[in-house]
């Protein structure tokens, strides 16, 4: 695995996947709760997460809607999974 | 986003057809007559419970719930449980909120409807991913195993390899969609199997019809340890397997005794899954030697490409007879970990510690005794 991926490259990650995020985007606003990313866009983020920060990762070892669901803590989950 | 969030009427099942060609299959009279069977022609829910999103007057969005009916701990100890389904949003309005609130609204219908729970057995894993997003717990996955062919192993190593891969999801739509393997696939997995039902032994029959009243009084006079499992009743099996997606074969086991253990193998019949794919959706069997026979059966005359069964629910002894047959877990990724049993707390009020049903813990794989044919999938 390389280097910890940054807060940018997940912002890139996120509208790969097809959502369409605003800009300026706020560290605390919701991306999931909200419906800003949802379905095949959530799917793709599950990929990219288990393919760059968690291999193995564990869909029900975690609470998704409260641990990914702004940028804040999808960084400080990026940064917990990546050690 | 201001979409509009309705409740099912008739007027709209063209639409709902149409719409499910992004989920069922193609043919949208195939899927008009799986919604009526499913939703409509229902032995457990009086009503459907069903949300649509419309964009002006284009419906965009869906999810459904389904009646089942489960029993616990004693015989006639029955609860029905909506079943989570049929979760679709048009490719154009992914990721703009619609998926969110229609999921939400068709929780809010079933717990007006006083259910304790729902359950989602059948979630794709994008469906899955989105369901816990939603707030729905995972209770294990199915353990599913696989029996392939040469030709069938060779095109599945191929997809693991790719598996490992960046990007694989997107590298393997590219590489291998559903279209392109079915091109190669036999039109029919169940052509071989057909054709050589004259060569079972006596105590052996192929059918295309399930036996309601023989498979229900089976199911009724074998042991049972109370884990939770779909109510399998003469109604039950007049219903389930007339699935308009799903074709399905019947081997029976009968002697003098009568019915003594039956095997069903469903293949689907829509264009949008692997249809050289044939599952084991139940079966059942008084004695192991039965069950044996009933697997040789399947096996050594459909001599299929690939086999799917689930295990989580199987006694040793099952689960090491598969093995003997070559059956193995698949490759282990994260599409092959989203996956299996959802449920959602549908009660009001401070959530007890243990969400259960009966003496049984609803969020335990183990609690509950489960078949294939209990979810959509078979």
């Amino acid at each position: 695995m390389g280097k910890t991926p940054s807060r940018e490259e997940l912002i890139r990650a996120i509208e790969a996947a097809g959502a369409v995020l605003p800009r300026p985007l706020d560290d605390d606003a919701s991306l999931i709760r909200s419906g800003l990313v949802d379905s095949t866009a959530l799917f793709e983020i599950v990929l990219w997460m288990e393919d760059r920060v968690a291999p193995g990762l564990d869909l029900t070892a975690f609470d998704l809607p409260e641990e990914w669901d702004t940028m804040a803590k999808l960084v400080a989950f990026v940064e917990r999974h990546a050690r | 986003m201001a979409f509009e969030i309705l409740p099912y009427d008739p007027e709209l099942d063209p639409a709902i057809a149409s719409l499910q060609t992004h989920l069922w299959c193609g043919d949208t009279a195939r899927n008009a007559a799986y919604f009526r069977w499913k939703y409509l022609d229902n032995p457990y829910l009086g009503d459907v419970i069903l949300r649509l999103v419309r964009d002006g007057g284009r419906i965009v969005a869906m999810r459904g719930l389904f009646g089942s009916l489960w029993e616990v701990d004693e015989p006639g100890n029955h609860v029905v449980l909506p079943h989570a389904d049929d979760f679709v949003v048009d490719p154009e309005y992914r990721n703009r909120g619609a998926a969110a609130r229609v999921m939400k609204q068709t929780i809010a219908d079933a717990r007006d409807r006083g259910c304790p729970f729902a359950v989602s057995l059948s979630a794709s894993p994008v469906t899955f991913v989105s369901s816990l997003a939603a707030g729905w717990k995972a209770a294990g996955r199915y353990d599913p195993v696989w029996r392939h062919s040469p030709r069938s192993a060779a095109l599945q190593g191929l997809r693991d390899r790719l598996g490992s891969v960046r990007w694989l999801s997107r590298l393997r739509r590219v590489v291998a969609p559903t279209s392109i393997v079915n091109a190669a696939s036999p039109a029919n997995p169940f052509a071989r199997l057909d054709g050589g039902a004259a060569r079972l032994p006596p105590t052996l029959s192929l059918e295309r019809s399930a036996r309601p009243e023989e498979m229900a009084a089976l199911v009724a006079r074998l042991p049972w340890d109370g884990r939770i499992r779909h109510v399998r009743s003469r109604e039950y099996f007049e219903w389930r397997f007339r699935n308009p997606m799903h074709d399905y074969r019947f081997l029976y086991f009968v002697d003098d005794g009568g019915l003594r253990g039956y095997l069903v193998l469903q293949r689907s019949l829509s264009d949008r899954v692997d249809r050289a794919r044939v599952n084991i959706a139940d079966e059942e069997a008084n004695e192991p030697a039965v069950r044996a026979a009933l697997l040789r059966a399947a096996l050594d005359l459909g001599r299929f490409d690939r086999v799917q069964a689930w295990t989580s629910s199987l006694p040793e002894g099952s689960r090491s007879l598969l093995r003997e047959w070559g059956f193995k877990p698949p490759a282990s990724n994260v599409l092959t970990r989203s996956g299996g049993l959802l449920v959602f707390r549908l009660g009001s009020g401070p959530a007890p510690a243990t969400w259960a049903l009966g003496r049984r813990n609803l969020l335990s794989i183990a609690d509950w005794d489960l078949r294939m044919a209990d979810s959509m999938v078979a």
